[in-house]
Order: C-alpha cells, then sequence, then structure tokens
C-alpha cells in the first residue's frame, strides 16, 4: 500500500507555520523608528518595542534556561542593553529584531556558561524541566512527552539549543537564525543538523522503551 | 539514472530541513513517498520525526507580551539609570573628595620625601632649603628620622 507523507503523519503542523502574512519589512520599519525614539531617551517607544517583541524572548530566554526567574532577568538585561546602545545602534543590514535577539542570546548562553561553572563547583543544583506550553496540560500523555522533549533540548549544547528553539518558531530562515546567533550560515545549519538528530535519537530511544512497556 | 532515495537520504534531509515537505528541496517529496511506502524503517522515522517538529513547535511557539511584562521591564530601566546616577553622586560627596584631596596630599608628601632621601644618599650634601625641608619631614642627615634631641 502507497503511503503518502500527509497519510503517515496526518496533517502538518500549522502551529509553527502560521499562514497568516506578516509583513516583515513593515515591522522593521517600526522596530526602526521605535529604536531611534528609545535613543532620545523616549520611554513609551521602548514600552511599544518590548510589546512587541517582549513576549517572544521571554519564551526563547525560558524555553533556553528552564526556568522563569532566570527568563525575566534576561529579558531585562536584554531591554536595558536596548535602551542604552539604542543612541549608538547603527544597522548595518541587521535588522532590529535580529540585534535584540543576539543581545537576549548571549545572555541566555552567558548564564548557561555560568551555571556550568557553578554546577562544576557544586554551587549549583540542576533545574527541573521547565512545564510545558499552556494548552497542553490536559493531555498526560502529550504533557509528558513534551517535558521530554522539553528536557532533551535542555541538555543540548547551548548554541545547538538556541538555533533548534529559533528554528521550532517556524518563521525564521537559517540566514536570519544564523544572524541572530552571529555565526555564519554553513555554521548554523550545522548546529541545526546535530541538534534534530540529537533529539530525534533521543525520542526513537524513548519510543523504544515505551513499545518494549507495551509489549509486557 | 537517477539514484534510489534511501533510508540515510531520509535521515540526512530530516536533520538537515525537519520534517515538513514544505522546507525540503523541490522535488524530494516524491522520493520520500516513495520510500515511504516501501520501508516501514523509514514510514517510522518520518512520524518520529513529525512528532518531534510538533513537541518542538508546542515549546517553542513565542508567548504574547502580557502589559506586566512592559511594566516590569520599565521600572528595571528606571531604577537601573537612577542607580547610575546615584552611583554618579556618591562618587562626589564632600566626604570622598576630602578623602581624595588628602590621599593627594599624602602622595604628594611621600614623592617628595622619597625624593630627598634618594638625592640625599646620591650625595651626602644639602643645601640650606633641603636641610629646612628634612627637618620639617622629619627625615635625619642618614636618611633616617630624627632620633631625639636631634637638631640641625
Amino acid at each position: 500500500m502507497a503511503a503518502s507523507i500527509d497519510a503517515v503523519a496526518g496533517p502538518l503542523n500549522r502551529q509553527s507555520h502560521p499562514t497568516t502574512h506578516v509583513d516583515t519589512n513593515a515591522i522593521e520599519d517600526g522596530d526602526a523608528m521605535l529604536l531611534a525614539r528609545i535613543g532620545r531617551g523616549d520611554e513609551r517607544a521602548l514600552a511599544e518595542l518590548v510589546q512587541r517583541h517582549g513576549g517572544r524572548i521571554r519564551s526563547l530566554a525560558l524555553r533556553f534556561t528552564g526556568s522563569a526567574a532566570d527568563a525575566e532577568d534576561i529579558v531585562q538585561d536584554t531591554f536595558w542593553s536596548v535602551w542604552r546602545k539604542a543612541g549608538r545602534w547603527d544597522a548595518r543590514g541587521v535588522k532590529v529584531l535580529t540585534w535584540i535577539y543576539r543581545i537576549a542570546l548571549n545572555r541566555c548562553i552567558d548564564l548557561d556558561r555560568r551555571r556550568k561553572v557553578r554546577r562544576a563547583v557544586g554551587l549549583d543544583t540542576v533545574d527541573d524541566p521547565v512545564e510545558p506550553a499552556p494548552g497542553a496540560e490536559h493531555r498526560a500523555v502529550v504533557r509528558d512527552e513534551l517535558k521530554a522533549v522539553t528536557a532533551d533540548v535542555k541538555a543540548l549544547p547551548a548554541r545547538q539549543r538556541a538555533a533548534i528553539l529559533l528554528a521550532s518558531t517556524g518563521d525564521v530562515a537559517t540566514t536570519e537564525i544564523a544572524a541572530r546567533l552571529g555565526v555564519s550560515e554553513g555554521a548554523a545549519e550545522q548546529l541545526l543538523v546535530r541538534a534534530r538528530r540529537t533529539l530525534r535519537q533521543k525520542k526513537m530511544e524513548r519510543d523504544a522503551v515505551g513499545d518494549g512497556d507495551r509489549a509486557r | 539514472m537517477n539514484r534510489t532515495f534511501t533510508l540515510a537520504d531520509l535521515e540526512a534531509l530530516i536533520d538537515r530541513c525537519g520534517s515538513d515537505p514544505h522546507d525540503w528541496p523541490r522535488g524530494t517529496a516524491d522520493s520520500v513517498n516513495a520510500l515511504v511506502a516501501r520501508d516501514d524503517h523509514a514510514r517510522r522515522l518520518l512520524e518520529t520525526a513529525r512528532a518531534l517538529d510538533a513537541d518542538l513547535g508546542a515549546i517553542a511557539a513565542p508567548a504574547a507580551t502580557d502589559a506586566a511584562l512592559v511594566g516590569r521591564v520599565l521600572q528595571t530601566v528606571r531604577e537601573r539609570q537612577r542607580g547610575d546616577m546615584t552611583s554618579l553622586a556618591t562618587l562626589f560627596t564632600p566626604v570622598r573628595m576630602a578623602a581624595f584631596a588628602g590621599a593627594a596630599v599624602g602622595c604628594i608628601a611621600l614623592g617628595a620625601t622619597l625624593g630627598l632621601v634618594i638625592d640625599q644618599t646620591a650625595t651626602q650634601s644639602y643645601s640650606q632649603g633641603e636641610e629646612v625641608a628634612l627637618l620639617v619631614l622629619g627625615v635625619g642627615e642618614d636618611g633616617t628620622g630624627f632620633g631625639e634631641g636631634d637638631s640641625l
């Protein structure tokens, strides 16, 4: 029997590929104007920029660090940097959002490095995996699987973790992921390949254990 | 002649582009379809990759910004700005300024003393002005401090 790709696993996961058209140029123009106003000390412009992008920066930091408190700190630090550096910001072909992401990701990676050192010298304990995204709570199996994948993501090396989290939001190409991480496109692709391979292997191991348990 | 698409090819494709056919190179979907139809391993691999991508999509889904977050960021910015100004202001309090001035005078006195001592050991002869300076600073002709009863 011939099985088509859609028949194999059902419809595509449209959650990660929103069909609504987003005018990225308009967003970028708006961001650039807001940044210019922030550079002149306009707090309302900062509030608007946070309103536009704060949620996604916080989500990324939360999934990256696994800690709501750390995510909050990263958001605060990121927008404090934006506030201080806005007046000196020079686009040079870099989008405002790319720049904000880069600041946030650098904070995430720095924090991760410090955590590793603290853990190595016994000053820090390993965090519990972060709770899965809202909306999945009603299904225990889904929640367990999401928890497991979240833990797998958290166990990835920092840059692979950042790359896969950016890619999984669904609206960014590898070029943009590379720009946000401050690496070449080839390097970003390699980070994604390694991350996907590791996560897939771990999932297959889990599935194999689950199948074995059910067979008994 | 077209090379047959294999399980290893599918693995490489999924690792590089994910499980969404929209992200695959043009024409690849047909090859994947054919492979999945004849190979159970390939079908399971694709199922796993799809499920994983769905989970990742759910995990990484950006949340909307709530008003409280905006408020907290603004509060932090104001506090840190105030902190910057306060630290500048506290740097120049009268007590600190006096301490800086005292330290500066002390450094000058120390420098003068060392200069005179070094000069004395080099030449062992003083002008009258230098002798007065040595007396004021409490340094003897031998380069040590004056003892009790010492005089010019």
